[in-house]
């Protein structure tokens, strides 16, 4: 775990920070649910949610620009499929331009897949840079899901950081011995060894969390209570959710 | 004397290679043994064994004690620290153990203490040197009192006042522990007893004094230069 971009800043301590794991997955979940399944999402009730994201995101000490860049990075990908959305010849014609032809309805259902991109996409960033991985982790043993996705997710997490962190570790090492730039052979090369030397690694981790007593449960020191705090947070956000879907 | 780990006719390989070739000891209570050889030797495969982390035949046995109550120090700090912090690295040991919230606090309180990092928890631990990544590997596996505590090379690749304090930490631990390393220095402050690995087999075992003073014996597992260069320049 070398590397903390993606939960660099679930460390830190703020009022969403401090909320039930649990119910915090349970409201961002149910906002993504209840998000994706709307036929269409008005432009007004676009901009209450973001604006409850960002109230949400201030009340946490995220940086607005960690937020916002960590959006921009994922967004694409989420749209990729929503592209061909975008093409469809469907309805009148809304413009066109240098020959292609882009049709009303297909911009509306574009636009509402960016909508419901940005929400879900928000939600997740701001739940994970909120909440350390391990509760989530716990939070998802508690709710039984089962423990071979638990385990499995767990490893998965190391494993990012650990591949990340043997390309570098070899990265550094051809370049040390080069003056060249690293060419597509070498890049390959470099890739390879990052997937194998992270392997080893990992295992050698894995190994070292069995001799700590690890047997594939996890266990955390907050074994988190439901307060007072987290029912009102609940009751606001189902009331808010209640408005936002019905009006 | 009570016999706390019984290795008879250990062997182990990796898929070709023979990594160790029929080991028998016997570690009593108390007793701080020293394991030396070169690279290569067998030391770290004979410590992941006694721990049970990798196949071997042979039999280790228990008497008295449990596996668990075995506490293993890894040579490199990067696989020993795997938690964001300094604080949740030194108590996943002891919340694996299912103590409480207060005793698991206590624990990498004294723990932290006893290698002169307190103050240290939410430091993240790969951004500490290596000396204080040592530290705090060993913090991981004081905070959950071992019987037996098996160190592997403690003090390679430190400065020497981060080889200095490591070794007093050492000597401050009054329990049964195996030392894995060749900084001969180290095992003559510390242990009573000492083996020789090399290519996989014992090759003697006796009081350190005794193994530290045959030079002869240490050049021919080399653990001592044969001849002695005097100066180049
Ligand atoms: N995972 C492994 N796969 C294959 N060979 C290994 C592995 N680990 C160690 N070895 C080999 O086993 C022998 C003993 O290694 P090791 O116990 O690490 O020695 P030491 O700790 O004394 O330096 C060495 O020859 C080493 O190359
Ligand atoms: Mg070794």
């Amino acid at each position: 775990m070398k590397h903390h971009f993606i939960d660099r800043y679930s460390n830190l301590e703020s009022p969403i920070h401090k909320l039930n794991t649990t119910l915090k997955l349970f409201l961002a979940v149910a906002l993504i649910i209840t998000t994706v399944i709307q036929s269409q999402i008005p432009a007004y009730k676009f901009v209450l949610i973001f604006a409850v994201l960002l109230i949400a995101l201030y009340t946490s000490h995220i940086p607005l620009t960690f937020f916002l860049k960590n959006l921009l990075i994922i967004l694409p990908f989420a749209c990729i499929g929503g592209l061909s959305i975008l093409f469809a010849n469907s309805g009148d014609l809304y413009s066109s331009f240098i020959g292609i032809k882009i049709y009303h309805q297909a911009l509306m259902n574009f636009i509402t897949i960016l909508e419901k991109s940005i929400i879900s996409i928000g939600t997740i960033i701001l739940f994970v840079s909120t909440t350390r991985f391990d509760h989530i982790l716990k939070s998802f043993q508690d709710i039984k899901v089962p423990s071979l996705i638990v385990a499995l997710l767990s490893f998965i997490y190391r494993y990012v950081f650990l591949v990340i962190d043997e390309f570098m570790r070899t990265k550094m090492a051809i370049v040390a011995r080069s003056s060249r730039q690293p060419t597509l052979t070498l890049w390959s090369y470099m890739i390879s060894r990052s997937f194998f030397g992270s392997l080893e690694r990992g295992e050698q981790i894995f190994q070292s969390m069995k001799a700590r007593g690890y047997n594939g449960t996890i266990k955390t020191l907050n074994n988190e209570n439901f307060t007072t705090g987290d029912g009102i947070i609940l009751f606001l956000c189902l009331i808010l959710y209640a408005l936002l879907w019905k009006l | 004397m009570e016999a706390l780990i019984k290795i008879e006719n250990l062997c182990v390989k990796y898929e070709e290679k023979v990594a160790l070739d029929g080991i028998d000891l016997i570690i009593n209570e108390g007793e701080k043994i020293g394991i030396i050889g070169p690279n290569g030797a067998g030391k770290s495969t004979l410590l992941l064994a006694i721990k049970g982390l990798i196949k071997f035949t042979g039999k280790i046995s228990f008497p008295g004690i449990r596996r668990s109550d075995v506490g293993l120090v890894f040579q490199n700090p990067d696989i020993q620290l795997f938690m964001p912090t300094v604080f949740d690295d030194v108590a996943f040991g002891p919340i694996n153990q299912n103590l409480t919230e207060t005793e698991v606090k206590v624990r990498v309180k004294e723990s932290l203490e006893k290698v002169g990092l307190s103050g240290f928890e939410k430091r993240p631990p790969h951004h500490l040197s290596e000396g204080e990544k040592k530290k705090v590997a060993i913090a991981t596996v004081l905070s959950m009192k071992p019987s037996v505590y098996l160190f592997d090379e403690p003090t390679t690749g430190l400065d020497p006042l981060s080889k200095y304090e490591i070794t007093k930490i050492l000597c401050s631990i009054d329990r049964t522990m195996l030392i894995a390393t060749h900084d001969l220095e180290l095992i003559s402050k510390v242990t009573d007893r000492t083996i020789i690995l090399n290519d996989g087999k014992l090759m003697a075992e006796g009081y350190t004094q005794d193994i530290l003073t045959n030079k002869e014996l240490l050049a021919r597992n080399k653990l001592y230069p044969l001849e002695q260069l005097l100066k180049c320049r």
